[in-house]
């Protein structure tokens, strides 16, 4: 558990944030979309089951009225036959029953006939039928009883195959309407029932055309469930189909819902008046709306659709937040990677744009405070090597001042007094008035002063030249930097006793630079040894002009005027050495100018 | 270029979700099953035999969107032209056919050629090339005859009536024949052609036997509508029939006859007409089983029931 949850940690680490983004918008917008929709459903569902209910009860209770019209027809007529005909002291049975058929003919869509039984259960007055068939007994039918029992009321018998009477010509299907009835006969008042057959297909047609809305249906049912009608009757009948009336029997007047052969389903009961029957308005499931066959495709589509178009949207606003940091997060690793001259855009919402600033700020400092750290670094570094190089080797002092003091001894005063004059002149173009450059005709004259010098104290006999490409005599260079490469010469170059070694210092342009070649042609040592004089990374010797100077040349010149400039050596044993000075060629006025937008920078 | 293709599939999406929910708004009306013709074959005679088979095929018609088309075979004593309408109406496309009881034997060579065109279906159990059989069997409908008279009375002659010609009510009389001697009575066997009812009264009155056996629904029918005509003619001798039919119901309840074994006629109909239509449009036939068979002595006529059964209510 614990390594799924740290799996899950890292993961969630990994995860860019437009994803981040995009999944809490996206899922809250889902999950708001299917809010909706459900309640939008439910709350269609709801409605429109309530308008199946009220549709279904409203049709319900028209087939009622209808249904109760028919039947107060029906009991006019058996109210009509009894207090018209057979109240009627005056009448004869003949009489009675040639009214019987007068007015069940002028009824014939709701009577099919009308019978006066005594009290022992024999006919007195019948049409159509007048013969009881043998053995028919009809106070043993349900109808008569019931009327001698209540004889308050009429009684409806439940649908059933009349039987009772011999010429009848074929089995028909009859409701029959009971009353107990007063007869008087002969001055003589006797109980009897009155039996009307009510015209039962009038009735069944009467509910066959109901068409409840969504495929709904109609039934008509006595109090104990027995169907009077129903679209499927017959079939109900014969066991081929089944109907729930027994249960909807014990229902009260109502929406009712039920769940039949596995289907659930809405039943409207309507109790019909004084029958007790029951009129029952039956819904399916997919009368009800809950299986909507049409809203369904339409509501899943809408739902893609809108969750697609979400989707697209939130990736869409995400990316626009997320883009700019994005970009943000590349220049800061590009940044971490040491590239500091890169444009930071300042782009995106209010908080992007000020860190992208703050960022772009932040460079600006880190490069500048890069900058001056080099800068004042490679200043330090400068300022030490010019201080090591303005230092006069006090060998060279002492055996200067010495050779002074030994030439005036020996009276060579001019010599003396020349030497003197050109250390003094050495001097003066060291200190430079604390300046690191001087023009190059300066730093001529101090290598000649040097070499002045080196001739007389050793007597030598060694030849040297310096000359100077003209209009190069202003170019200002780092002073003092021909001098030690002089001193290397004449310490490890040359012999200076020797008449046929012979030093020359060159100056001359070359493109854009400035190279000044100090060559001899003395010793010369293998390039590899000539290649080490300038590696930084081998050890000094501490000799006399054991090449320290020239390497302390190239640095200077270099932390002075960038990597591309220096010291490079030319050498071959027994052929001389050729050290070249590579320096660019600045007028003064072009270095004050750049040295001038430098500062401002 | 990623970005792009992202987006194109994205608005194609979009566009292919928006057709499909204006697509789902287009109002779906279900198709309406076509019409179907089903024709019906049946003795011409047999007419009033058929008037509550015909309620429960009609009834099943109009549930399955059928039109029915009662086709009557005409007999000449010998043979019938229902070999020629059924070919016919094989050949002209109908969708389904199906066959009364009492030609059914004679149908039965050609069953297989029609059958190609067509599901055929008839009433009786053990046809070959047909789709339905959900009849009872001839031992069943024999053995419920025979055994309403042993409960009247094992005394006398025991006559068994069939049609000529129908191989069935063969089956049901070799069985009962079989059945009552198991029972220790030898039965006496007539085979008669129901056209001649009055000849076949006045030949059981000079047979005088004590007790007749009818497995036949056709042969029933006409005796009873013969008694029905000429109430004089009335048989001294116990008569058990075939069929529930109003003249064997008006028989029985005049006491002219003692027994019928029926089922629903209307039930029947409404079956085999639903299963024809079913078999038509390629659908698995939903019935299975026999329908039940009922036995009605005079007192059973008046139960509610068996009112609910064999007199139909009338759409």
């Amino acid at each position: 558990m614990k390594g799924v949850s740290e799996v899950l940690g890292r993961r969630a680490e990994s995860v860019k944030l437009q994803t981040v983004i995009f999944a809490a918008f996206f899922s809250a917008a889902l999950l708001f979309l299917l809010l909706l929709a459900a309640g939008l459903l439910l709350r269609f569902g709801a409605i429109t089951t309530q308008l199946v209910e009220e549709d279904t009860m409203r049709m319900v209770l028209q087939v009622n009225h209808l249904l109760d019209d028919h039947l107060r027809e029906i009991m006019s007529l058996s109210d009509t036959l009894y207090y018209q005909v057979v109240k009627d002291e005056e009448l004869e049975d003949g009489e009675r029953t040639e009214l019987f058929r007068l007015l069940c003919q002028e009824n014939d869509d709701i009577a099919s006939g009308a019978v006066l039984f005594d009290h022992q259960g024999r006919i007195l007055s019948s049409w159509p039928h007048s013969q009881l068939r043998r053995n028919a007994e009809p106070r043993e039918e349900g109808w008569y009883r019931e009327a001698m029992v209540q004889p308050e009321n009429l009684h409806f018998s439940s649908p059933y195959v009349q039987n009772l009477f011999d010429d009848q010509e074929d089995y028909r299907w009859v409701i029959s309407v009971s009353q107990a009835v007063q007869i008087t006969r002969q001055g003589r008042t006797e109980k009897g029932i009155l039996l009307v057959d009510t015209n039962y297909t009038s009735l069944r047609q009467l509910l066959s055309g109901v068409e409840l809305p969504n495929g709904g249906y109609v039934y008509l049912m006595d109090a104990d469930g027995e169907l009077i009608s129903h679209p499927w009757q017959q079939l109900i009948y014969s066991g081929i189909r089944e109907e729930n009336h027994l249960a909807a029997a014990g229902y009260a007047d109502g929406v009712h819902y039920e769940s039949w052969q596995d289907q659930n389903r809405m039943v409207v009961v309507r109790t019909v008046g004084y029958t007790g029957w029951k009129l029952v308005g039956v819904v399916g499931e997919e009368g009800l709306g809950w299986q909507n066959m049409q809203l369904l495709p339409f509501a899943v589509s809408l739902l893609l659709f809108v969750s697609c178009l979400l989707a697209v949207l939130i990736s869409r606003i995400a990316a626009l937040v997320t883009d700019p940091i994005r970009r943000l997060e590349r220049a800061v690793k590009q940044i971490e990677s040491g590239v500091l001259d890169l444009e930071i855009r300042a782009e995106g919402s209010y908080e992007v744009r000020r860190l992208s600033s703050a960022i772009s700020a932040m460079v600006a400092t880190l490069r500048r405070l890069m900058e001056d750290i080099r800068r004042q670094e490679r200043a330090k570094r400068r300022s030490d090597l010019d201080v090591l190089q303005s230092q006069i080797n006090p060998h060279f002092l002492y055996n200067t001042l010495d050779s002074v003091v030994w030439m005036t001894e020996a009276g060579r005063t001019e010599e003396a007094v020349e030497m003197v004059s050109a250390l003094a002149k050495l001097f003066r173009i060291s200190l430079s008035e604390g300046r690191s450059e001087i023009p190059l005709e300066r730093e001529l004259e101090h290598a000649r002063n040097y070499l002045a010098i080196q001739k007389i104290r050793y007597r030598s006999t060694f030849s040297a030249s310096i000359t100077a490409q003209p209009g190069t005599e202003e170019l200002p260079v780092v002073k003092l930097v021909i001098q030690p490469i002089l001193e290397n010469a004449l310490y490890h170059g040359i012999d200076p006793m020797e008449e046929e070694n012979h030093i020359q210092v060159r100056a001359y342009l070359e493109g854009e630079d400035l190279l000044i070649d100090i060559s001899d042609d003395g010793r010369g040592m293998r390039p590899e040894v000539a290649a080490t004089l300038l590696d930084e990374s081998k050890p000094w010797k501490k000799s006399k002009g054991s090449g320290v100077g020239v390497r302390n040349v190239h640095q200077r010149l270099r932390l002075t005027y960038g990597e591309g400039y220096g010291v490079t050596i030319f050498s071959e044993p027994d052929e001389g050495t050729l050290v070249r000075l590579r320096l660019p060629a600045r007028r003064a006025e072009e270095e004050r100018e750049e040295g001038a937008s430098h500062e401002e920078g | 270029m990623k970005k792009g293709k992202k987006g194109l599939f994205q608005s194609i999406l979009l566009v292919l979700l928006g057709l499909l929910v204006l697509l789902s708004m287009v109002p779906f009306q279900p198709r309406e099953p076509e019409t179907l013709e089903i024709s019906v074959l049946f003795l011409q005679r047999d007419s009033g035999l058929w008037d509550n088979i015909r309620l429960g095929m009609e009834q099943a018609a109009a549930d399955q969107g059928a039109e029915l088309r009662f086709l009557s075979v005409s007999y000449d004593g010998e043979e019938t032209d229902g070999a020629q309408l059924l070919l016919r109406e094989a050949a002209d496309g109908t969708d389904a056919v199906i066959i009364a009881p009492a030609i059914e034997q004679e149908l039965e060579p050609i069953l297989e050629e029609a059958s190609a065109n067509c599901p055929i279906l008839t009433f009786s159990q053990g046809m070959d090339h047909t789709l339905l059989d959900f009849s009872p069997g001839g031992e069943e409908v024999s053995r419920m005859l025979i055994n309403m008279a042993l409960e009247d009375g094992r005394e006398g002659t025991f006559l068994l009536l069939s049609e000529s010609g129908t191989g069935l009510d063969d089956q049901r009389v070799i069985f009962a024949e079989s059945y009552l001697r198991q029972q220790g009575i030898e039965p006496v066997r007539l085979s008669v052609r129901q056209n001649e009812s009055r000849r076949l009264a006045r030949t059981l009155e000079t047979m005088d036997p004590d007790c007749v056996i009818c497995p036949e629904a056709g042969l029933t029918y006409a005796l009873c509508q013969h008694w029905m005509k000429e109430q004089e003619s009335a048989p001294d001798y116990r008569f058990y029939g075939m069929g529930v039919t109003e003249p064997a119901a008006r028989c029985l309840e005049s006491g002219v006859i003692r027994g019928l074994v029926g089922w629903s006629d209307y039930a029947s109909g409404y079956l085999i007409c639903e299963s024809a239509a079913l078999a038509a449009r390629g659908k698995e036939i939903e019935w299975e089983g026999e329908l039940p068979l009922y036995a009605i002595g005079k007192e059973e006529l008046d139960e509610r029931s068996y009112q609910k059964l064999f007199f139909p209510v009338l759409p």
